[in-house]
């Protein structure tokens, strides 16, 4: 267990007034360590090899700037120098208020100043799957903005694919003129014509007057624009409107004039227009801003107020000089896993021994869940003070206590443990112990500063403030050694904090969470009141796609309309009335190659016709065969072939 | 002239033709752009429509002289251009002008003539002029050709060649009326309206033939903007693409188009031609200069549809959208 690293050796003795009972104490209470499980020398590998990373910018960039907030880690810069080198001359910068500020750092100042507050962190606790899910997500919203831009971009060229492709490449057609993302905004083109005229181009200017009156029509579903739409036809399609009709079509007139005519774009004409459309579209636009500022009123009151209740308790883990991300880095690099604690702290699992708490504010019921871990035999570590649970742990904060330099009690700085290794922090305040149950791991100015005690079977570490984790703090002295050898008795590491417990069992749960509800039922209501207003599909509608089989019929059908508009019937009789021929021989007379008046009496004789009137049909067909004799198709041939249809029906059928 | 006295004109022939044919106001305007852009019209529509009302009133209206051919199938060419004739009086061949020698020729059921016959108009509508025995012979100045075919009857019947087709402007179809409508040609009647008597409603020639020629001098002073032209090439340059024509209009029916437009425009009032000249004369000019597809004339599509779909799909110049 984690808390065997935290045990006295027997021989410990206090070496402070306020702690007089902790030797003897933590001599019942723990058990005696062997040593450490942190070799220094690999701690400090860890740590150099992290911070050379380009990501760790106050360690490697000569042009980092400080942030404010961050000035008071500056006091560990010289003894960071040998791992961090920039960081010193970072501290120097910042401390440094007249210093003059030249061209190329003025240039960099947003880029490395907020560097490490912008970068984006993920829990480590979230999975591989969620990991890939959140950045196939942030990419494809990328990719589809850089679409629909490039789309706005070349409106033009998208419109016309289908110019012909076989007309020949002119070279004195002037290129399509590109288009800028196109202003659908009513109210903005009503401004952007005004300033247009303002600055004399009156052509723009009505262009702009004319879109934004077309553009209120439209969403306002009188009309529907579309690029094949004349202004003709908005005018037609606002017939039961008179009065907007009225005005569409005297300020459809005036601007074609311009567009298409050889009247000049004037101020008279601009004015004109301008009084006629700027009420229409105005009336407009107050609606929607009335809708905007009613909805935000209707559906999330509190949601700033919440937002802002929790902002205090932000935890920085990013790689500035405030951040906490090497503490999780190095302890992963000496073998130990180390998670951010997404679920909530209801359970925590038997493999966990250690937890580092961040969070001041957590609720009864977690702190309870913390104190339930520790009882069992886990290391509770309180980064962080929280008055309340100082209070039940008998600790409490005193103001400043601390010069920052610490020094281990007698116990800790044995061979097996952590030796002479040199602490530092920034000062501030100090714990004071007001249970005789726990015991001090390191003092600053003969005051507290790391103070242990035992919980149940567990154990806990409180410190006055998080300064001695942050990254600042880490590359200074033997401080990763140190929390490295605290914890490294625990195989598995959880960090909470204002993450902690975020993670939801329902999608309702995740909405709640992420207080994106009222955000939620005000898109929801948008969509009704769209819905309701223009009926508006998601789409373009399109017919099903067709199916191309057909009968057989229609095959023949549609050969014989070929042959129709072809206006070669001829040619069809001809074919048809050699295949007449052979079928009625085949039946008739098969095996012979009997004369036409032999088959006609074979016909006459099978159907009971009259000889003379079947060999009236034969002698047309076989004249039809006849390629020799050049005849235009005629109605007639329809006929013929109907008779010779009829002779081999007749002749078919049963005797 | 300007544009104001040229819409002026239009209305008020459009007008008192619309007064002998009732209900076919737009039938009416588009015959008259037809004639004002010199291009000849190809009536199409069942029998008893007033086709031929129509062409009357119109020659009544605008002051043209009238001849009718009645095409049958053994009509000769030499029965529409006419033909040398030997004078025995004067022992030499005489020249006597046939039915085409006219300001306005009414060409009815003009599918009823063998291919032939047909080809005798090509060069009086395409040149204004007739060829007989090696003599060409100009034709009068207006000339115009206004053909009908009934959509109906296949039988008997000979489907005008595309070249044929291609040498008129617009093809103009005639639909039943409405109740409405109908129901006023009966009031006129039982007013004692009489189609062969058009002077007895009182029917005026508003524009003289002089007006016209002017009118039509008038429409080379109207504006296309390049864009406009653009817009004519696109519309024409997708009738050749679409899957379900086999053979494109032809740059004639650009030129057809733009011309068309001009007339259109004027007849507004305008000087210049706007998108909407272009998209409402389109189905006329190139319906019939399309050929179909087997397969789409099977499924049931028309010239008239593929028309429609272009013009849907077209980009319209300087739209807002």
């Amino acid at each position: 267990m984690a808390a065997l690293a935290l045990a006295l050796p027997a021989s410990a003795q206090p070496d402070d007034e306020t702690t007089d009972q902790t030797p003897e104490v933590a001599e019942e209470a723990a058990p005696i360590p062997t040593r450490v499980m942190a070799d220094r020398g690999a701690v400090d590998r860890s740590v150099r090899t992290i911070v050379s990373d380009r990501e760790y910018h106050f360690c490697n960039d000569p042009q980092f700037r400080v942030r404010h907030s961050d000035r008071d880690l500056c006091v560990l810069a010289k003894a960071s120098a040998e791992r961090c080198p920039e960081m010193e001359r970072a501290c120097a910068r910042a401390a440094d208020p007249d210093r003059k500020r030249t061209p190329d750092m003025s240039a960099r100042k947003r880029v490395e100043g907020d560097r490490d507050r912008t970068k984006v962190e993920v829990p480590s606790a979230m999975s591989g799957l969620a990991k890939a899910i959140f950045w196939v997500l942030l990419l494809s919203g990328l990719v589809g903005l850089v679409i629909a831009i490039a789309k706005n971009l070349a409106p033009a060229e998208r419109a016309t694919p289908s110019i012909a492709p076989d007309e020949p490449a002119s070279p004195e057609r002037a290129p399509e003129p590109v288009r800028g993302p196109v202003e659908t905004d009513a109210e903005r083109l009503l401004a952007r014509a005004r300033s247009r005229a303002a600055r004399g181009d009156y052509t723009g200017g009505l262009q702009d007057l004319h879109a934004a009156l077309l553009r209120h029509l439209d969403q306002g579903g009188l009309i529907s624009l579309h690029s094949a739409s004349t202004n003709g036809e908005y005018v037609r399609a606002l017939r039961e409107h008179p009065e907007l009709q009225g005005t569409l079509q005297s300020t459809v007139r005036d601007v074609e004039r311009v567009q298409f005519g050889a009247a000049a774009a004037s101020d008279e004409i601009f004015q004109r227009i301008l009084r006629s459309i700027a009420p229409i579209v105005s009336r407009a636009v107050l609606l929607l801003v009335c809708a905007a500022t009613a909805l935000p009123w209707l559906t999330g009151c509190d949601f700033v107020d919440e937002i802002e209740e929790d902002s205090e308790s932000r935890v920085d883990w990013g790689s500035g000089l405030g951040g906490l991300s090497l503490l999780s880095k190095t302890l992963e690099q000496q073998g130990l896993k180390v998670r951010h604690r997404v679920r909530s702290l209801e359970h925590i699992e038997s493999e966990v021994g250690a937890i580092i708490n961040f969070d001041p504010n957590l609720e009864a019921k977690e702190w309870d869940s913390l104190f339930a871990f520790a009882e069992s035999g886990g290391l509770l570590v309180l980064a962080d003070y929280h008055p309340k649970e100082a209070k039940r742990l008998g600790v409490r904060r005193i103001g400043s206590a601390c010069d920052g330099k610490l020094t281990l009690t007698d116990g800790y700085r044995t061979h097996e443990l952590f030796g002479d290794a040199a602490l530092l922090t920034t000062p501030g305040a100090g714990l004071l112990i007001e249970n005789s149950d726990n015991w001090p791991i390191a003092l600053c100015n003969d005051q507290p500063y790391i103070v242990a005690g035992r919980i149940g079977k567990g154990a806990f570490v409180a410190l006055p403030d998080a300064d001695l984790m942050t990254n600042a703090a880490l590359v200074a002295k033997d401080n990763a050694y140190f929390w490295t050898g605290l914890l490294g008795h625990a195989s598995v590491v959880e960090l909470v904090g204002p993450w902690t417990g975020a993670g939801a069992a329902t999608p309702f749960e995740a909405m709640s969470n992420t207080r994106l509800t009222p955000v939620l039922i005000q898109i929801l209501l948008l969509l009704l009141v769209a819905y309701l207003w223009r009926g508006a599909h998601f789409g373009t509608p399109r017919d099903p796609p067709h199916e191309s089989r057909r009968a057989f019929a229609e095959h023949v059908r549609a050969l014989g309309v070929v042959y129709a508009k072809a206006r070669a019937s001829r040619l069809v009789l001809s074919a048809y009335a050699g295949w007449v021929l052979d079928r009625l021989r085949e039946r008739l007379q098969p095996g012979t190659d009997s004369t036409l008046h032999a088959l006609a009496h074979a016909v006459a004789e099978r159907t009971g016709r009259g000889e003379g009137d079947v060999m009236r049909i034969l002698v047309e067909a076989r004249t039809a065969r006849d390629t020799s004799v050049r005849a235009d198709g005629s109605p007639e041939d329809l006929s013929v072939m109907r008779e010779l249809e009829l002779l081999l029906q007749e002749t078919g059928k049963k005797r | 002239m300007n544009a104001g006295d040229f819409s002026q004109l239009f209305k008020r022939a459009a007008d008192e033709v619309s007064r002998a044919v009732v209900g076919q106001r737009d039938t009416v305007e588009h015959v008259l752009i037809a004639i004002l852009a010199r291009g000849h019209v190809l009536i199409e529509g069942v029998p008893g429509l007033g086709k031929t009302l129509l062409v009357r009133a119109l020659s009544h209206v605008i002051g043209a002289s009238f001849k009718r051919i009645q095409f049958t199938p053994d009509l000769m060419p030499s029965d529409v251009t006419g033909g040398n004739v030997f004078n025995v009086k004067d022992a030499q061949f005489l020249f006597v002008p046939g039915p085409v020698f006219t300001q306005l020729l009414l060409a009815d059921e003009i599918n009823r003539a063998p291919a032939k016959t047909q080809s005798a108009l090509l060069e009086a509508m395409q040149d204004r002029s007739v060829t007989a025995d090696g003599v060409t012979r100009s034709l009068p100045n207006p000339f115009f050709v206004i053909a009908t075919q009934n959509p109906v009857e296949s039988q008997g019947t000979y489907p005008l060649p595309e070249a044929q087709l291609d040498r008129f402007l617009m093809k103009i179809q005639v639909h039943h009326p409405s109740r409405k409508t109908e129901k006023t040609v009966l009031e006129y009647y039982l007013h004692g309206f009489d189609p062969a008597e058009l002077e007895r409603i009182g029917l005026e020639r508003v524009v003289g033939v002089e007006q016209l020629l002017g009118m039509q001098e008038y429409l080379s002073q109207v504006r296309a903007e390049g864009e406009i032209l653009e817009y004519m090439v696109d519309i024409v340059a997708r009738t050749r693409q679409n899957a379900a024509i086999y053979l494109g209009a032809s740059p004639r029916a650009t030129i057809g188009l733009l011309i068309a437009a001009r007339a259109r425009a004027a007849s507004e009032g305008r000087d210049f031609v706007v998108p909407d000249d272009v998209k409402a004369l389109a189905p006329a000019v190139l319906r019939h200069r399309l050929v179909l597809h087997p397969d789409a004339e099977l499924e049931g599509t028309s010239s008239d549809d593929v028309v429609e779909l272009i013009l849907r799909e077209a980009p319209v110049p300087k739209t807002a959208a």
